[in-house]
């Protein structure tokens, strides 16, 4: 359950009940169940269908306890004792009660419910994949029998093959129903239940069809049994075999932690942050970190074919393999031959938004102290690098303490960071607190929540978030202009401006930074701060965006500080066109994979006088190096990451480096040292670090404990043989949180001025606005290698309103045709009511062929026979 | 003292032509002749198979696990209808033995859950190469050539393995649990 504690609706000594756990006393708060005090005071009560991030469902039975009431008639008298034991997860704490945790009735009770709930569970812990980190089995150790007395036969289900990802096995399934709680609320998707009664009672998906939300992946971690397996992780190897390494994604910005398991050098499977237990670590089955299947599934990348782990180096027209150290000398002596001939500022560093902040660091250092120049930049996805500039130095929120309210900006959260909406969601829904979404697209994935939407065009959000500014202030011509913009009754304005202007203790606006809607990103992100600004005290700013590293690199210096005419990654191409740019030193960085004019980018990469990529594959950008210089990749490297909160986390070497490979801030600190300066000289990472946080922070105060050290790696004992296997960095986020007011307070006093709102654009009829957004399940260079990245990537599709759809006559999954100016695209039709009427939303799939810099393009979209029909057809 | 040296020859000399005579020997004609061992002699390492043929091994690794010295090693994988290995969803695709690292202290035929791997009567240890040490999973089931024993469905020196347990425990682990189907 999210922590509320700094929340002030719930400060301590309001509503308090003091109740008495094994004759001990404790205090909870109204309201709250036994499972969750008796949790907090460190008292174990076994459960299996409770978790704490998922509603109450009561049906294990597991967490029986025995309870005595005060006597009603004389309080002073002993404890009546309950008639039957009560279930600990949904009995509400009273005041006086005493719970009697480890009694023998409860211990009874528990002992009766292990044996009906083996009563027909297959004996087959020998070829379960949850073997070794099953709770029925640790349970049966410490509350069961060790005997059967079942004589009867074993029910039998057949066995579905409903999801490409996710084993079900039915006979092991003891109804816990986690898993259907689970689609339903944190993944928003109803898409499993419960069929069939009595003995015959199963869990299942709704038309056998597959589970096909992004956070899927989670059941198989919350499931208690080994009902739910992973597909691609079936059989590989017993989870007590593999090497546990704490790391954390590198796929969005939410920053989600997890856990590589590798052995002789592979990767078998990522979960969610391994916490120990009984002496070994292991999943936890109640934990609340979700990532998504990108994370869970997509990490393995690095082990392609298309891997080059040796550096390359040009000789006439081939790349030639080469050693390390020689490939480095010849990027040295091509970049000083560079500057020594067009001047510094010729040359550019481009950062992949993937990199570490130690990596940025150092290509920041790089640029300015060995090349003498400001061309740094990690913005190669981005489409106004000045707003993402000022929105994430204006970012001063966190889900620290929970919100009040919620306020979502042209939002596809959950594709943009999906861990993070997850938090977000379990916030509003645990605590009821309001999310209104404001702008030309809603999450669908927040809709269940969502008290209140307004939907405009594209590009009409900077001035509806002006007029709010001026609402809230008591303007009524501003309501009246806000009702027309979002072509509501002014009862909703008023509505709206009421939650606006209520007393919060918190409460948050979140901006989506995606390119939805183009450049007019340049004009909402000062809207939103400045309506931010005009609220108080309680409301935060947080923008949102899928880049990795995009809160940590702007923090390091790894982008220009000459705003306006600088330079910018995501203009490589008209740069190198201009002759400004004649060397490029790529650090991970594809420049090709987000732009939409490839055989453009290719000519100007073909251009350039000097060229020199440090990455991990073969492509069409790598082939055009003069110097090619293999990186090691995430799974072989170390270095810190930074979230969309603030928070830093650290990624740790699961493994060393394949083959010549080395990672990207050896490269860069031994180009350097070689250019002639000795200002390079690490020996690891955390020297860097120390360095970087002097730099950017000489005041800072916090502890980096946890972040520095990856913890003991041989503390092997008999009592726990997992230790010598594990590191395991202590996570504790409190150690190694980023004060905002450190990093995030240049700037922040500048007063944003209030737009004037633009005039709505005229589309012809029977035409639509585009708008559109990456997503972490679309086109991506590095999750175009992953084993089984079929499965993960989705097909291109647009999201048309209902509304839009009726007109169109096209229905949900339908096959339709995109124009836009004079190309066409084949896509799927999928009606949602994300995006508002007039708009069509397509997330940036095979989408990177559009043009993302121009203003929202208008398009037509043809509706054609389905894709299944046609099948059916040629059939 | 003649006397007593008279007598100690006579014993030397009774107990020669007794053994000359065939009776008692303590030495065998090695290799030729080879001394049976007893039951619980725990020799080199034999996988079992099923009356069918199917391996018993389901590659769970519980061996692997409980193995002191880490002399083994495997990665199992799942069975298709077309290729059917062992009796359950898994089989062991990979596995190997390492036998200059095993003490043979035969924990993992403890371990076995389905009485795939059995220590067998066969001492006879020396190889020409190290990598030879190595026992594949092919040494193991059926490789008599090797020296690692012939393809057996019980073993003799396995007494808990009977045919009745044998085919209890064979096949689909729900098969004859035939309950409602669904």
């Amino acid at each position: 359950m999210p922590d509320q504690s700094n929340h002030p609706a719930l400060r301590p000594g309001k509503d308090e009940v003091k109740f008495f756990i094994n004759g001990r006393e404790v205090v909870g708060k109204k309201g709250e169940t036994i499972i969750t005090v008796a949790a907090r005071e460190g008292v174990y009560v076994p459960h299996y269908c409770w978790h704490p991030a998922l509603s109450v469902a009561g049906n294990c039975r597991l967490c029986l306890v025995e309870i005595h009431t005060p006597n009603p008639k004389d309080p002073t008298a002993k404890p009546l004792p309950a008639p039957k034991p009560v279930i600990g997860c949904q009995t509400p704490i009273s005041p006086g009660m005493h719970v009697y945790t480890e009694s023998a009735l409860t211990k009874d009770c528990q002992n009766g419910m292990m044996e009906f709930l083996l009563a027909n569970h297959p004996l087959d812990c020998p070829v379960c994949d949850r073997g070794g980190e099953c709770m029925l089995q640790r349970y049966s150790m410490d509350y069961g029998h060790g005997h059967a007395r079942m004589v009867d036969k074993k029910r039998k289900f057949l066995k579905p093959s409903a999801d490409p990802l996710i084993d079900i096995e039915r006979n092991r399934c003891i109804m816990c129903t986690r898993c259907v709680r689970f689609n339903d609320e944190v993944a928003g998707d109803h898409v499993m239940g419960v069929f069939d009664r009595g003995e015959g009672n199963y869990i299942g998906t709704f038309g056998q069809g597959p589970i096909s939300n992004i956070f899927s992946g989670n059941v198989i971690d919350i499931c208690p049994v080994g009902c739910l397996t992973s597909k691609p992780f079936r059989f590989k190897a017993r989870v007590w075999e593999l090497l546990q390494t704490q790391s954390t994604s590198i796929w969005d910005a939410s920053g989600a932690k997890v856990t590589h398991w590798t052995r002789n050098g592979k990767l078998y499977r990522t979960t969610p942050p391994s916490r120990k237990y009984h002496g070994t670590y292991t999943v936890n089955e109640d934990t609340e970190e979700f990532i998504d299947n990108v994370t869970r599934f997509g990490s393995d990348f690095s082990f392609h074919e298309d891997r080059w782990d040796e550096s390359r180096v040009r000789v006439g027209s081939t790349l030639l393999p080469g050693a390390y150290s020689e490939a480095l000398k010849q990027a040295a002596v091509g970049l000083a031959k560079a500057k020594l001939n067009h001047g510094p500022d010729a040359l550019a560093v481009v950062v992949s938004p993937r990199a570490t902040m130690e990596e940025g660091f150092l290509a920041g250092k790089f640029a300015r102290n060995v090349i003498g120049t400001e061309n740094v930049d990690w913005r190669l996805n981005v489409s106004a690098p000045d707003a993402v500039h000022t929105a994430i130095t204006h970012a001063d929120g966190d889900l620290e303490g929970g919100f009040d309210a919620v306020v979502l900006i042209n939002g596809d959260f959950v594709h943009t960071t999906p861990t993070f909406a997850s938090r977000v969601k379990e916030h509003a829904r645990i605590f009821g607190r309001p999310i209104i979404q404001i702008g030309h697209y809603h999450d669908p994935y927040f809709a269940q929540h969502s008290k209140l939407r307004f939907h405009c065009a594209p590009g009409e959000t900077a001035g509806a978030l002006a007029s709010l500014a001026k609402a809230v202030k008591g303007d009524a011509q501003a309501g009246n202009l806000l009702a027309k913009t979002f072509n509501v009754n002014a009862e909703r304005i008023e509505a709206l401006v009421a939650v606006m202007k209520a007393e919060h203790g918190r409460a948050l606006i979140l901006q989506n930074l995606q390119d939805m809607g183009g450049n007019y990103l340049a004009d909402e992100v000062p809207a939103a701060i400045a309506l931010k600004q005009s609220l108080g005290a309680a409301w935060r700013y947080l923008p949102v965006i899928t880049d990795r590293n995009a809160f940590g690199l702007p923090l390091v210096g790894a982008e220009p500080t000459n705003k306006g005419e600088g330079f910018a990654a995501g203009k490589l191409v008209e740069q190198i066109e201009s002759g400004r740019i004649r060397a490029v030193l790529a650090i991970g960085a594809d420049p090709l994979a987000n732009y939409p004019d490839q055989p453009r980018m290719l000519r100007a990469l073909d251009s350039l006088e000097f060229f020199v990529v440090s990455d991990l594959f073969a492509s069409e950008v790598t082939k055009r190096a003069h110097v090619f210089i293999a990186a090691a990749s995430h799974l072989e490297k170390s270095g810190t990451y930074c979230d969309v909160e603030g928070n830093l986390a650290r990624i740790n070497d699961a493994d060393p480096p394949r083959g010549g490979s080395r990672a990207d801030w050896e490269t860069i600190a031994g180009i350097a040292t070689l250019i002639g300066s000795d200002k390079f000289a690490y020996k690891a990472t955390e020297e860097v670090f120390r360095e970087m946080i002097k730099t950017l922070a000489p005041d800072f105060q916090g502890s980096f404990k946890g972040l520095l050290l990856p913890g003991p790696r041989n503390d092997f004992s008999i009592a726990d043989p997992g230790g010598a296997r594990n590191r395991t960095p202590q996570y504790n986020p409190g150690d190694y949180r980023v004060d905002g007011a450190h990093f995030r307070s240049a700037g922040n006093e500048v007063e944003f001025a209030a737009k004037t709102p633009r005039a709505p654009r005229s589309v012809p009829a029977g035409q639509y606005l585009l708008a559109w957004g990456r997503h972490v399940q679309g086109a991506d260079y590095h999750l175009d290698r992953a084993s089984i990245a079929n499965l993960l990537q989705i097909p291109p599709y647009v999201e048309v309103n209902p509304v839009d759809a009726e007109k169109l006559g096209a229905e949900h999954l339908d096959g339709g045709v995109l124009t836009v100016g004079e190309q066409s695209y084949a896509v799927e039709i999928r009606v949602k009511a994300g995006p508002a009427p007039g708009v069509i939303y397509m997330p940036l799939l095979a989408g990177r062929v559009l043009a993302r810099y121009a203003d929202a393009p208008i398009v037509s979209l043809e509706v054609v026979d389905s894709p299944a029909t046609t099948e059916a057809a040629a059939h | 003292m003649l006397i007593e040296f008279m007598k100690g020859a006579g014993v030397a000399l009774g107990h020669m032509f007794r053994y000359l005579g065939g009776k008692g020997s303590v030495t065998l004609e090695y290799p030729e002749v080879k001394r049976e061992q007893p039951a619980f002699f725990r020799g080199r390492h034999r996988l079992q198979r099923y009356e069918n043929g199917l391996e018993r091994c389901v590659g769970c690794a519980l061996c692997a696990a409980v193995c002191p010295s880490e002399a083994i090693y495997l990665e199992a994988a799942e069975n298709t209808p077309e290729k059917q290995v062992s009796a359950g969803e898994r089989y062991a695709e990979v596995y190997q033995i390492h036998l200059l690292r095993c003490i043979f202290c035969g924990f993992c035929e403890e371990a076995c859950p389905e009485n795939a791997i059995v220590m067998g009567p066969n001492y006879e240890l020396a190889m020409d190469k190290r990598t030879d040490f190595i026992a594949q999973k092919s040494d193991m089931l059926d490789a008599p050539e090797k020296g690692f024993g012939t393809a057996h469905q019980y073993d003799p020196y396995i007494s808990h393995i009977t045919p009745e347990s044998d085919k209890e425990a064979k096949g689909d682990p729900w098969a004859n649990k035939t309950g409602t189907d669904h």
